[in-house]
């Protein structure tokens, strides 16, 4: 065989060598029992706020009673580019049936976040939690990556992505979390430090 | 050196290298950020590097060295 | 060995089915913004030399995980005048063993333009690219293809790509070579993978392979071989061979480290090393330096010769190309690059703008040098 289709032949070689022990499994989803765990103590901090404002921080426990879409996302991460805005709008329906959007960037600076949500999302209220607070507690499979919360605060349902579809399904889980009861359930909001 | 063993070799090592990495634990998405910064980045410097393969090209012997290497999202 | 036009169309099919069989993500609008990016480049060496490149980028990724780049650059070459006094035997050999066009103007500056122009298509795994590159006496073309894959959740990427280039040499009248026209063609074949090591650690390899037939030499120049001058001959096959390896670490207090190794072989001879360096640091938010370091060495290929004793050269080829020889070089550069959203971040238009400026300083073992004074500036919409 000519060297030249040799070499040829052992490149071709490497893809399938490579590929056939790979397995293709996703990393798996935070299971409910972690996340509730994971949830119930964890405080967030408003992006914006001053140290001494005291509506700067709240734990999610605080919003027991509403259903809440909890979504992690990053100035870094690019599907986070257009999901944000969705989110903003996802928001702005939820809060007129009582629920809560928390959208929660990972990054290492939060100037970074902040600059992103002004560029993306001007006027909606992100929080800032670092990428070894609730990210690494919960080993979220992917980024942007979204949670529903039922009134218990319970994870009824999560997934990974930013697309419309995804903003959907989003919807539709917050839904079905709130029944026929609505996203609320007349518990109040926040709890201030 | 025999050129087809050299080039053989060098095959082999970059294989074994790849199945090797199966051992190592997969880096999670959230802890990426660094990565996709510009310092750190492939991506950022790909056409600077195009850029210079070439002149290095005009004014030396030998070429390559900036493959055409694809990338995924750092998201996931 | 004779490329076939058969496996360049192969090489395109391969490319365009990995494009058009890639399942489509359902997204409404690309994960990427749109990137035009603008490039002034300044080169000058000890040969008085001087090239202006002023280059476009073009990236426009599009939904289902596609997208398009362009590129263009105009580039303009200027090669001083033969210095020497007319008809001084400095000045006869100036012209001899010159390596651009002469006739009957030896002693003007030689201008020349050339325009380049590639584009690709990129959809999911795969991608197709065309370039071409027009001057005066060389028309390049090249018909690209890529595909690549992500394995161990996003932790390790292959890429597999693929080229066929054609070149169309038409050498403008010599008053000494006389070479008619004459064609190139380049097969070239790469592997490369991309792993993350680390949260802080990536590791590139490749493997990269150039098949070259035709013409390889410098139509305008004659080698001094015999006691005469000789047009410049090489083989007209060439198998060119690299393997290389790069490592970016990133560093505490918002600082990296890039290395490379490139070992390159051919089958003219030429062994070569290449060691790159490259020290990035954060000033402020926004705002970074870098320094870089290249060192590069080189072996003769097995037909050079400082001087040729017969007319015939070695095995029939000859060369005048100190690129051929013997050479090793260095390389010190130095970059700013600025991301004015962490300086404007309310600014509409300001915001969306990197600008660079890059310094670097070449020299070689043959007493060349060079230096090279790039800037340019991104904008991304939105």
């Amino acid at each position: 065989m000519p060297r030249p289709h040799r070499l040829l032949s052992m490149l071709a070689l490497i893809p399938a060598l490579v590929a056939v022990p790979q397995a293709r499994a996703a990393a798996p989803a935070p299971s409910p029992e972690t996340t509730t765990a994971a949830l119930s103590t964890h405080t967030l901090r408003r992006l914006g706020a001053t140290p001494n404002d005291p509506s700067s921080e709240f734990t999610l426990s605080s919003l027991r009673g509403r259903v809440v879409v909890l979504n992690f996302w990053a100035s870094w991460c690019g599907p986070c580019r257009k999901e944000l805005p969705q989110l903003r709008s996802l928001a702005a329906g939820l809060a007129a049936a009582g629920g809560r959007v928390v959208a929660v960037s990972i990054d290492v600076d939060p100037r970074n976040a902040a600059d992103f949500a002004q560029r993306f999302a001007p006027g909606f209220t992100v929080f800032h939690d670092g990428p070894d607070g609730l990210a690494r507690s919960l080993d979220l499979p992917a980024l942007p990556y979204t949670l529903v919360l039922d009134r218990e605060g319970r994870m009824v349902w999560s997934g990974g992505g930013g697309d419309s579809a995804t903003l959907a399904k989003i919807a539709s889980a917050a839904e079905r979390a709130a029944g026929s009861h609505g996203l609320a359930d007349g518990a109040t909001e926040g709890t201030t430090r | 050196m025999n050129r087809g063993l050299w080039i053989f070799g060098l095959a082999a090592a970059l294989l074994a290298l790849a199945v090797g990495g199966c051992a190592t634990v997969p880096v999670k998405p959230w802890q990426r950020e660094r990565l996709v910064d510009p310092i750190v980045a492939f991506k950022a410097e790909a056409r600077e590097d195009a850029r210079k393969m070439k002149t290095f090209e005009a004014r030396e012997g030998s070429t390559g060295g900036v493959g055409g290497a694809g990338g995924g999202c750092a998201c996931k | 060995m004779q490329v076939s036009p058969r496996l360049a169309l192969t090489l395109l099919a391969v490319g365009l089915a990995s494009a058009g069989a890639a399942p489509a993500r359902a997204q409404d609008s690309p994960d990427e913004p749109q990137v035009a990016g603008t490039l002034l480049r300044w080169f000058t060496d000890s040969d008085h030399v001087t090239v202006r490149s002023l280059s476009t980028d073009w990236a426009w990724p599009l939904a289902h995980a596609s997208g398009l780049t362009f590129h263009y650059n105009n580039e303009k070459v200027m090669i001083p005048a033969v210095s020497a006094p007319p008809g001084s035997q400095e000045a006869i050999d100036a012209i001899t063993t010159a390596s651009r066009p002469i006739s009957g103007n030896a002693f003007q500056d030689f201008v020349k333009q050339r325009n380049e122009v590639e584009g690709e298509y990129a959809r999911g795994a795969g991608a197709v690219s065309y370039y071409v590159s027009s001057e005066s006496d060389y028309l390049a073309q090249q018909l690209g293809g890529r595909w690549n894959r992500d394995f161990r959740q996003q932790s390790v990427n292959l890429s597999l790509g693929s080229s066929w280039g054609w070149d169309a040499i038409a050498p403008v009248q010599d008053d000494d070579t006389h070479t008619g026209d004459a064609h190139k063609t380049t097969l070239h074949w790469n592997a490369v993978m991309t792993e993350v090591v680390s949260p802080s650690l990536l590791v590139r390899w490749g493997l990269e392979y150039n098949l070259v037939n035709g013409l390889q030499h410098n139509p305008y120049r004659n080698v001094y071989a015999g006691g005469t001058n000789v047009p410049e001959r090489h083989p007209e096959e060439r198998q060119r061979r690299d393997a290389f390896v790069r490592v970016n670490q990133a560093l505490p207090n918002r600082a990296s480290v890039k290395l490379s190794y490139r070992l390159y072989n051919d089958d003219w001879g030429v062994t070569s090393h290449e060691v790159g360096t490259r020290l990035s640091q954060y000033i402020t938010r926004g705002l970074s330096a870098r320094w870089e370091y290249r060192w590069y060495t080189q072996t003769a290929a097995d037909f050079w010769r400082s001087t040729y004793t017969d007319v015939d050269g070695v095995g029939g080829f000859l060369t005048g190309d100190y690129r051929l020889g013997p050479l090793s070089s260095h390389l010190f550069g130095a970059a700013l690059r600025a991301d004015l959203e962490a300086f404007a971040p309310t600014r509409t238009f300001v915001r969306r703008m990197t600008l660079w400026l890059d310094l670097e300083r070449y020299f070689n073992s043959n007493n060349y040098s060079a230096n090279v004074v790039e800037t340019g500036v991104d904008f991304r919409f939105p």
